[in-house]
């Protein structure tokens, strides 16, 4: 389970929720590690464009990516 | 980390502070409580605006203007010569030894603001934006939204109060990027359903296609589980078995098997015009086959108007576009924090029963699923089998349709723009099912034609035709099947790694807010105590204990109180008076500036007592001086208190000769004139009145003569402790000085007729005779009554030195040690 360190700094903290994605799921996990950079808001009109934005780089990552029958076909 | 307190604070045409060439300098004790009182109109804004320019990088008042209100032209006090506003700031490190960081900031006409480090820091800016904490700069109007704020906004607000404003933030982006209905959107998943389920639909024609084929040439059946690609070897043998076209399909993939050549082949045969017409029926009655409507399509279309049927419903709830523009303007209001009273509609002015938001939020969600349905519609519609049907009949020269009679891009169009009604779908289908008719009659004329023919061609010829017709039509559906399963496999896999990416985003997200949540909660919590201590100590009360919740899973945080006179779980907002909700935010405040660990470790209070009457005022500030001040508490903070409250100005003062606590004064005459402290004041005041009437200024030099005299008279009011009336801070600003005389004359008279008047009689009398009727009141006379004819320079530079001489009336020698000096009584009782 995650859990955030209070005397850790936010960059440490968030460092550690990315790893924890990379347990859930290994490859989707590194594609929020790849694309974390891109994540930020400051307003509401801001997040829709990132969110469109962001969402469209998940896209290209995910098709770069082999399914499970690929894989191991491979 | 370094941490810093405000040591010294200098300002020059900026706002309401004039002082041109002569700044305003304050300067504030690490170690000690400094309070500032200033009377309304005399700086005290401009003051607290200063610091906001410099640390926040904006006025929040000028920053809510309107364009036509042109707040641009009131940065720079507009009576200043230069036109530059500088705000110059000492901010002193908690090192050892202490370091001192001088930071200027300033700002032109032209609205340009430049920060710049007299003292050399390499990068003042970003020190100013560290010490930009939501407990730096605190006014009035902080603690009420505290306590008016909707509970997401105060989760959301006190996020940065616990320093935790940026998971609050990247907390808010996870959550755009893991909202279901705009994140399937963004990803094509609808398009990827509607197309896998297309293609899944279309595999039972296909099939049938190939069955029907290799049965017709086979003579065999092959049931849904065979294998094409086994069926088409068969097919291959069984053809290449005939001598007439062995070579054609000897060792040749179907797959690669040129059909038209082997037309041809069979053409050279006997009777070659009857045959090349037959080759011809025989190609277009194959194009007919594609041209007509399988299970797939009746099911894409009825799809579609089950789509369309449901749209409809939703255009019902929605009011056109221009209400979405205004919806869409109304949530940019709400997200900003700019409606004035969220229950009361803007445009109308009448009072709603819910929030603005929650209306908003609900008529936008209408427009969203118009949207996505739009987009389900449009996805379909380019992926059904009815479509493409209805396109290939369009465009197929054997139904002979004109061009403008094309209706399939118009039925696009219709569903792109939202404008799709059953009705029009209705008509559509009217005209495929026309175009069907057409290929059925088509198709009836061309099987008639070719009965005949094939009674006239040798009957070898015409079973042969019909052998290699069956191959071709078997080879083509088993290329269709084939191609259709890739596009399926590509499809499905396609959307089961985004449905994946759904599903990955929202634990991620789920997982970052709880543990936000966790990290929240318990420094929530971690105040708790001190946030009630001070709490029941400013309201000296034990019946009302308040409590701070954060909801779990969400950002919201309540104010509620676990104990009301008794009573348990109470409403905060629907029972506390107005002071009692201000103490607690304050209490909230002040108990999380003191456990935050960022850079700035002092706050600056302007004017937060305005609900309180005295008593509670004193509390607060006896909790700040005895609890919170880093003086006496080593985690504390340095406070520096601004205030107009005479009642509190009297604790300020009573405080400003003790230790732990600093006391200054302003006076002046804004935004024109200038503005002095206390310890600036009488020699700097006394020093330019005198220059002025040097130089023969005498309109410049008597505000200043005023302000002087003021000075010198509440400096004998508070040395001598002399009674004043109750409203004496709020009488008339240019009745001040005779307010004052008043005020003494009738505390000597008092003591005089109680006979302990310390007072030597000489200096009574000089203060009743000499000074009180003499030349001082003439002039008092002359410029509280705004009399037109001015006195002369020489005139009121006699009135400076009598102004001095006053004093002198309250004051006696003391011998210590040999030496005289002159002190002032400490009352104006012998006793």
């Amino acid at each position: 389970m995650l859990s955030f360190v209070e005397g850790d700094s936010f960059d440490d903290n968030l460092a550690k929720f990315l790893e924890y994605a990379k347990e859930l799921d290994p490859v989707q996990g590194q594609i929020l590690n790849d694309l974390a950079a891109g994540i930020s808001s400051e307003d509401l009109l801001e997040r829709t464009s990132m969110r469109t934005t962001f969402n469209a780089a998940v896209v290209k990552k995910l098709d770069q990516v082999p399914t499970a029958e690929e894989a191991d076909g491979a | 980390m370094t941490h810093y307190f405000l040591s010294r604070l200098k300002i020059e045409g900026f706002r309401g502070i004039n002082n041109e060439g002569d700044p305003l300098e304050l300067k504030f004790n690490v170690e000690k409580v400094n309070s500032i009182f200033a009377a309304n109109a005399s700086g005290k804004s401009s003051l607290f605006e200063a610091l906001c320019f410099a640390i926040k990088g904006e006025i929040p008042k000028l920053s809510e203007l309107q364009a036509s209100d042109r707040a641009d032209d009131y940065y720079v006090n507009r009576f200043h010569s230069g036109g530059t506003a500088s705000i110059e700031i000492d901010f002193t490190s908690n090192e050892v030894p202490p370091k001192v960081v001088t930071v200027l900031v300033t700002r032109d006409s032209a609205g340009t603001r430049a920060v710049t480090s007299p003292t050399g820091h390499p990068d003042p800016e970003a020190l100013l934006l560290s010490l930009n904490e939501a407990f730096t700069l605190l006014d009035y109007a902080s603690f009420t939204k505290f306590t008016e704020d909707t509970p997401l906004k105060r989760g959301r607000s006190f996020a940065s109060l616990l320093g935790l404003s940026e998971y609050s933030n990247y907390r808010q982006s996870l959550r755009s990027l893991s909202d279901t209905r705009a994140i399937k959107n963004d990803l094509g998943v609808q398009g990827l359903e509607a197309t896998t389920q297309t293609l899944s639909r279309a595999v039972p024609g296909l099939l049938a296609r190939a069955q029907t084929a290799y049965q017709e040439l086979l003579g065999k059946v092959i049931d849904d589980n065979a294998d094409l690609a086994v069926a088409a070897t068969e097919v291959s043998e069984a053809l290449g078995a005939i001598p007439l076209i062995k070579p054609y399909f000897d060792s040749i993939n179907l797959k690669d098997v040129n059909f038209d050549t082997v037309a041809k082949a069979l053409e050279s045969e006997e009777d070659g015009v009857k045959k090349t017409r037959m080759q011809v029926i025989q190609q277009e009655l194959e194009q007919l086959e594609h041209l007509e409507p399988n299970e797939a399509v009746e099911a894409d279309l009825e799809d579609l108007v089950t789509g369309i049927k449901n749209l409809e419903t939703l255009l019902t709830q929605t009011q056109g576009d221009h209400y979405k523009h205004l919806m869409a303007a109304a949530l940019i209001l709400v997200e900003n924090d700019e409606l004035i009273d969220a229950h009361v509609c803007p445009v109308c002015g009448s009072t709603l029963d819910e929030s603005i938001e929650s209306i908003v939020q609900a008529k936008l969600a209408q427009y969203s699923a118009v949207d996505v349905q739009v987009a389900e519609l449009d996805a379909k519609w380019a992926a059904s089998s009815f479509s493409s049907l209805l396109g290939r009949l369009e465009q197929s020269p054997l139904i002979g349709l004109e061009r403008r009679d094309h209706l399939a891009a118009r039925v696009q169009e219709g569903i792109q723009s939202g404008a799709i009604t059953e009705t029009a779908m209705s008509g559509f289908y009217g005209h495929f099912q026309a175009l069907l008719q057409i290929a059925q009659d088509k198709k009836a004329l061309l099987v008639a034609e070719k009965a005949t023919l094939e009674k006239n061609l040798p009957p070898s010829l015409v079973a042969l035709n019909r052998q290699v017709e069956a191959g071709r039509r078997f080879r083509d559906a088993w290329t269709e099947h084939t191609k259709n399963h890739t596009q399926y496999e590509e499809a499905a896999g396609k959307l089961s790694k985004r449905l994946g990416w759904i599903e990955f985003i929202n634990k991620a997200v789920d997982a970052f807010s709880a543990a936000e949540n966790q990290m929240t909660s318990s420094k929530v919590a971690s105040i708790s105590t001190d946030y009630k201590a001070m709490f029941a100590d400013i309201m000296h009360t034990g019946d009302i204990i308040p409590e701070l919740k954060r909801q779990p899973a969400s950002e919201e945080l309540r104010v509620e109180l676990t104990t009301f006179h008794g009573l348990p779980d109470v409403s905060a907002r629907a029972v506390l008076s107005e002071s009692y909700r201000n103490a607690l935010a304050i209490s909230v405040f002040l108990s999380a500036a003191k456990r935050h660990n960022g850079v700035p470790r002092f706050i600056v209070l302007d004017d937060v007592t305005s609900s309180f009457d005295s008593g509670h005022q004193y509390f607060l500030m006896e909790h700040i001086r005895t609890h919170l001040q880093y003086g006496v508490n080593a985690d504390g903070l340095q406070f520096i208190i601004l205030s107009h409250d005479g009642q509190l100005e009297k604790y300020f003062d009573k405080l400003g000769g003790e230790p732990g606590w600093r006391h200054q004064k302003l006076h002046g005459t804004p935004p024109v004139g200038a503005i002095v402290t206390q310890a600036q004041g009488a020699s700097r005041l006394e020093a330019n009145a005198r220059n002025f009437l040097n130089a023969g200024q005498v309109n410049q030099a008597e505000p200043l003569i005023r302000q002087y005299f003021e000075f010198k008279l509440t400096e004998i009011i508070r040395k001598l402790n002399i009674p004043v009336p109750i409203d004496f801070a709020m009488k008339d600003q240019t009745r001040m000085v005779s307010g004052s005389i008043k005020a003494i004359q009738d505390a000597l008279d008092l003591h005089k007729a109680a006979g302990d008047l310390v007072l030597e009689s000489s200096q009574e009398s000089s203060f009743k005779t000499h000074h009180v009727t003499g030349i001082i009141s003439n002039w008092v006379n002359h410029y509280e009554t705004s009399h037109a004819t001015s006195l002369t320079a020489s005139v009121l530079l006699r009135v400076l030195d009598d102004i001095n001489r006053v004093s002198d009336c309250f004051q006696h020698d003391v011998i210590e040690n040999g030496v005289t000096s002159r002190k002032w009584y400490r009352s104006l009782s012998s006793i």
